[in-house]
Order: structure tokens, then sequence, then C-alpha cells
């Protein structure tokens, strides 16, 4: 594996996004605590001095100079350490007391490295702590400095600091530790989509992506592609279907002209026996080159190309239409056609000429496939925003184990057979609804089949 | 097969597949009729615009140019003539933009001879101005286009609205037949092929009123094609 492949692996830039993260929140923890406590330590130094420095302004007030000076000598340690550093200076500033000799004057507090000093024993040199914190003041009679290691600060500083890396430390390895597990954890994930997709486009279509119980984003991921999949599968195996079926049901017309030209040939003597049998090849054809057509027709409703023409049409307009263009069919037929349309508009987006088709379709099956004498109700009703429509007859009805497969292309009820038709009209009516978004129930009408075709209402008012 | 034949036109077809060409040709000379045949797009639109056609025959899909362009162009160079337009098979679209562009009719590929011929016969009879009648007879029928009254022999016909529509057609393309499919485009606005006889149920209903009550029938049957009015003569 490479070093850019690694980087962009996702398990090790989580991991890595997670240590950089824990680093710079671990430090600003450590920055603010270093500060405050340097503080606090500092002041805790300045009040001791201050308390310090007090005594000894009142010594020098009350019992005179000398007294100081007996005092600091009394005091300070020969050698400056923590204790306390003392400079003793008169009003001129020459040297009267104390455990440095020379010392630079300065207002306030100031933090002094011990190279400022020069020590009253030459041999001493203190190192016991970088620096010292002094602040000069004046007494009756000349100056004073009172200092003092500042070696806690120092101790304290260190003890941070140490505590700082070792923190640190600490952080960046549970914070590599829990990143790679996370990371791996994804990856491992996202490898097994990976898998499962290559294997779907192997063309072993019944595998899918598998799902944790935790419900997180990938989970939801994975359902979603789950779900692409299933739809594909069920497409990809319908497609295979619809070739086949479309391969018998057209064989058998093929076959049959095939075997009407054989005849012709062998046994037709005169011009009319000849034009029989090319009437009767070119009837099959025509059937054939129908089923043709629908299917075409199917293809390109369900291609969608046709939404860009959709415009508001009312769905009383087209029952009417289309009952009116069957009433004689009906009556023919020996049936009554019923309709029950609102008073208001029922106005759907969509496209007429194919709305018109749909109905025309329902309605022609109810009136193929009903005995004699049966009504047919086209019923249309706006509820809760969705327009229904419904053809309803007393025919024969279909099986709800049927009820599925009738909108498959070239299928046809085993008892239907013998009527005409192509098997491809619900098909195309299924086609035509999905186009608009409407949805397709078969019911039992108790006896006979009633269809519902189930539009969203349009964003128009309903009303007259 | 014209009930009434009508006078030789001359047709142009711009038409790139042969056994179309050559099965358009065969049907429309059998009629009297002389065709030229363009296979490419831009050459046949050089023929439209250059030589008097009295029909257009235009595939959707050509070399050079396609069908949709020529007619455009034909109707900007100001060539009046009707045409039709060949569209395949499922393209529904086609149709829509074909009219669009300026064609007259149009015809689904693969079409029938009779289809054919019906429709030619009906756009080279199409005046190029229309003139409003609001009367139209035939023999001792009338219907007027205003009242919407329909008499025959002196006698008040009643009609349902789509009967009244179906009359008006036929009397309108009298002596022509019309096709189912030109009947239920016109009529019923169906542009798909029903498997019911909604057009044979209607012409029917139609009968029983204007030919039935009368000594001397006038809606003709052409078998296997559609149907005419016309005054036997």
């Amino acid at each position: 594996m490479t070093v850019s492949e690694l980087t962009r692996r996702t398990a090790f830039r989580i991991a890595a996004i997670f240590a950089t993260l824990f680093l710079l929140t671990v430090s600003a923890i450590f920055a603010i605590l270093y500060y405050k406590i340097s503080q606090d330590i500092e002041q805790k130094l300045k009040a001791d001095i201050g308390e310090n420095r007090k005594t000894l302004v009142a010594v020098a007030k009350d019992s005179g100079f000398d007294a100081l000076k007996a005092n600091i000598e009394g005091k300070s340690p020969p050698t400056p350490d923590d204790e306390g550093v003392y400079v003793l200076t008169d009003a001129d500033g020459h040297f009267v007391a104390g455990n440095v000799l020379e010392m630079p004057r300065f207002i306030g507090w100031k933090r002094l490295s011990w190279d400022a000093f020069r020590f009253k024993s030459a041999a001493d040199e203190y190192a016991g702590t970088d620096s010292v914190l002094a602040s000069w003041t004046a007494v009756s009679g000349g100056f004073l400095l009172i200092g003092t290691g500042d070696a806690d600060i120092q101790e304290t500083q260190d003890l941070l600091l140490n505590g700082l890396f070792g923190g640190l430390a600490v952080t960046l390895f549970s914070a590599l530790l829990g990143g790679s597990w996370l990371g791996v954890r994804t990856q491992r994930r996202i490898d097994a989509m990976q898998t499962a997709l290559a294997a779907v486009s192997r063309g072993e279509l019944a595998t899918r992506i598998p799902v944790s119980r935790t419900g997180d984003d990938l989970d939801h991921v994975a359902r979603q592609m789950n779900s692409t999949l299933d739809h594909l599968q069920t497409t990809v195996v319908t497609l295979g279907q619809v070739s086949t079926d479309i391969a018998h049901d057209l064989k058998t017309p093929i076959g049959r002209i095939s075997q009407r030209l054989s005849t012709a040939r062998r046994s037709a003597t005169s011009v009319a026996a000849y034009q029989t049998a090319i009437d009767e090849i070119r009837d099959e054809l025509d059937g054939v080159v129908a089923t043709f057509e629908a299917l075409l027709r199917i293809a390109q409703i369900e291609s969608g190309a046709r939404r860009a023409r959709f415009r508001s049409v009312d769905l009383r307009d087209i029952l009417t239409r289309v009952i009116d263009a069957y009433e004689y069919g009906a009556e023919d037929a020996q049936h009554r056609i019923t309709s029950r349309l609102p008073e208001a508009k029922a106005v759907v987006n969509g496209d007429p000429e194919l709305l018109v088709q749909l109905f025309a379709n329902l309605i022609e099956n109810a009136i193929q496939h009903s005995p004699p004498g049966s009504q047919i109700d086209v019923a249309l009703a706006n509820t809760d925003g969705m327009t229904i429509a419904s053809v309803s007859d007393n025919g024969p009805g279909i099986p709800v184990a049927e009820r599925d497969k009738v909108f498959r292309r070239l299928y046809r009820l085993e008892k239907s057979r013998t009527t005409p038709g192509n098997g491809l009209g619900l098909s195309l009516v299924s086609a035509i609804a999905g186009l608009h978004d409407a949805k397709i129930e078969l019911s039992d009408n108790a006896p006979g089949l009633n269809v519902s075709v189930k539009f969203k209402g349009a964003d128009l008012p309903a009303t007259t | 097969m014209g009930i009434q034949s009508t006078p030789p036109l001359r047709i142009l077809v711009i038409e790139d597949d042969r056994s179309t060409a050559d099965f358009i040709r065969s049907a429309l000379s059998d009629e009297g009729h002389t065709v030229d045949i363009r296979s490419d797009g831009g050459e046949g639109l050089k023929y439209a615009v250059a030589a008097p056609y009295d029909v257009l025959i235009v595939d959707r899909m050509l070399p050079g140019l396609d069908g949709l362009s020529i007619v455009k162009a034909m109707r900007g160079a100001g060539v009046l003539a009707p045409v039709l337009f060949l569209t395949a098979l499922g393209g529904v679209d086609d149709r829509v933009e074909g009219l669009e562009a300026g064609a007259d009719d149009y015809v689904v590929k693969p079409f029938a001879d009779t289809e054919l011929i019906a429709r030619v016969n009906a756009l080279a009879r199409r005046p190029p101005t229309r003139q409003e009648t609001t009367v139209l007879t035939i023999a001792d029928l009338e219907m007027n286009l205003i009242t919407r009254k329909v008499r025959r022999a002196e006698q008040t016909i009643e009609l349902p609205p789509r009967e009244f529509k179906l009359l008006e057609f036929l009397l309108r393309n009298q002596n022509h037949v019309m096709t189912k499919t030109m009947l239920l485009e016109h009529v019923w606005d169906f542009h798909f092929d029903p498997k019911t006889s909604v057009v044979d149920t209607h012409i029917s209903r139609l009968r029983d009123k204007v030919d039935r009550p009368f000594e001397k029938p006038l809606i003709q049957t052409v078998r296997g094609v559609g149907y005419s009015i016309n005054d036997g003569q």
C-alpha cells in the first residue's frame, strides 16, 4: 500500500483526524492550566514577600535603620537561596547589608536571572533556580530589595510540562487506537458494500449488502442500496421474462403465416385463391405489428419523455369523452354504462391523450370480459387530496393470485386466451398510470372487478 | 379505390427507405398520380421548393436534412402544398412535432396502402384557404352548422353531439373515403387503435337516423378501409 493509498483510506483518515483533534484539545487544556497555575503561584510568592517587607519596613520605622540592618544581617543567609535575597542600601545606594552586593534598581516586580547579581562571597554560585522574583522598596534611611527564588514556580511548571507530555502520549495512543478501530470498522463495512456491488455487477443479482443493527448513516445507505438492488433485480428478471414472452407470442402468428404461405404455394390455383391467402397473411401480420406497436408505446411511455407535455387536465372531461365513445359499444354488448362524476373539477397534471387511452382500455376490458347484461360503473371522486377514478363491472373478475401478474406484459388469464387481445392492455394502463404517479388497485366488485386509479391531486384548487 | 376518383396529382415523396418509397409509389401510381421520390433530405427540399407539387410526403428521419427541418424550411420558403408526415412506430411525439412544424397530417409507419391513399386524397382536395361554410349538403341531406339542425327530405333529424360531429366530418369530406383511423382522430381525438369498434357503433346509430328512414342510403361502407358519404353519382 503506497502512502497516497494509505491516506486515501477512510480508516487512516478517521484515525488521523481523531488523533489531531485529541492532541489539540489536550494541548489547549494544558496551556490554560499552565498559565493559571503559574500565575497563582507567583501571586502567592509576591504575597509572602509583601508580608516580609511590611515587617521590615515597620522595623526600620520603629527601631531605626541600624535595627533593620541588624535584622537583615541576622536574617539573610550567607548565600542567597530560595529562602530569600536581601539587599539593604543607604539613601545613596551604597551597600549596607544583605547577601548580594550589587543590585540594579528597578520599579515594581521583576524576575531576574541569577547572573544579574554579584554575590557577597564570590565562591558561591547558586543554581537552584533560574531566577529570582524581587522588588525594591524605600525604607527610612535607604532602600531595601527583597526577593525569593522562584523554585516553586519552576517546579510546578516542570511538573505540568511532564504531565502534558505524558498526557499527550496517552492521548495520541488512545486516539490512534480508537480512530483506527472506528476507521477499520467503517472501512470493513464500505468494503462489504463494494464486494456486494461487485457481485451484483458480475450477475449475482440476489446479493445484498449486510445491514448492521446500529441504524447509522451507513446502514441507511446500505438499506437504500439494497432496495435499489431489489428494484434492479425485478426489472432485470421482468425484462428477461418479457423477451421470452415476446418471442413466444410472436412465434405463433409467424408460424401461422409460414404455414399459410406454404399452403398457398402448394394448392392455390387462381388469383382469387392467392388474394384470399394474402389477405389472411396481411391480417396476421397486422396483429404482429400491433403487438410491436403496443410494446414500443409502453416503452416510450415508461421512458417518461411525455411528462414534458403534461398539463392540467380535468378527469371529468376525459371520462365523459371515453364514456361517450363506448356507450354504443356497451349497448351492443347488452351492457349498461353508468357514471358518477363529481360537481367539482377533478384536475390532475397529465397527458390527456394518454389518460383517454388509459380509461378507454379499462372500459374496453370491462365490455369485453363481462357477460351480457352487465353493468359497468365509472366513478370519479376527490378524497383526501387524491383523485380516484374507478371502473367496475359484474364480469368474472380477476382471481387474487393473478392480480399482480395481469399488469405484466403479454400476460393473459387462462380463461381469456380465447378472446381477442395481446395481453398488453393492462400493461399499457399500468405504464400510463406510472407516468402520472398514479396507483392502480384491483379489487373484488363481488361479483366482478373494480379497477381504481388513484391520482395525487394537482396543485390547483379543486373547486369549480 | 376512391368512390369518386381524385384528379391526377403530382406528389413528391421524400423517403430514404427504398422499400417504403416503392410501396408508396406503387400505391399512389395505381390511383393515377405521378410520384417523384427523393431519398436525401437536402435534395428533397430543393425539389419541394422548385417544382409545384400537389402533395408532399415527408419522412421523419432522413439523411442530410430531417423531416421536421424540411417542412419548416419549405413553409419558410412559402410552399403551401399540403404535407403528409411519416412517423416511426411508437414515436408518439413525432406527430405533435410534425404538426407543429407545419405538416398537415401524419401517418404512422407501417401503414396500409388504403390509409395512405385516403389521406393523400383528403389532403389534395383541402382548399388552400379554408372557406367558412355554414351549410353542408349532399343529395337531400342538409346540415346547418349555425343552428346545429340536420334535415333530410324536409324532415328534421335529431342527432347527439358526437353523431353530429361524425356526420359533419363525412360531409366536409364527401365523396372521399375516410378511414377508421382518420375518423377516430378527427371526431373523437383518439390517437390509438381501440380494440372495440368505436367507429362502427356510431356509424350504425347514425345510419339508423340518417339513412334507414329514407329510400336511398348515403353512408357507404368501404370494406376494410372505412366509410364515405356520397350521393351515388
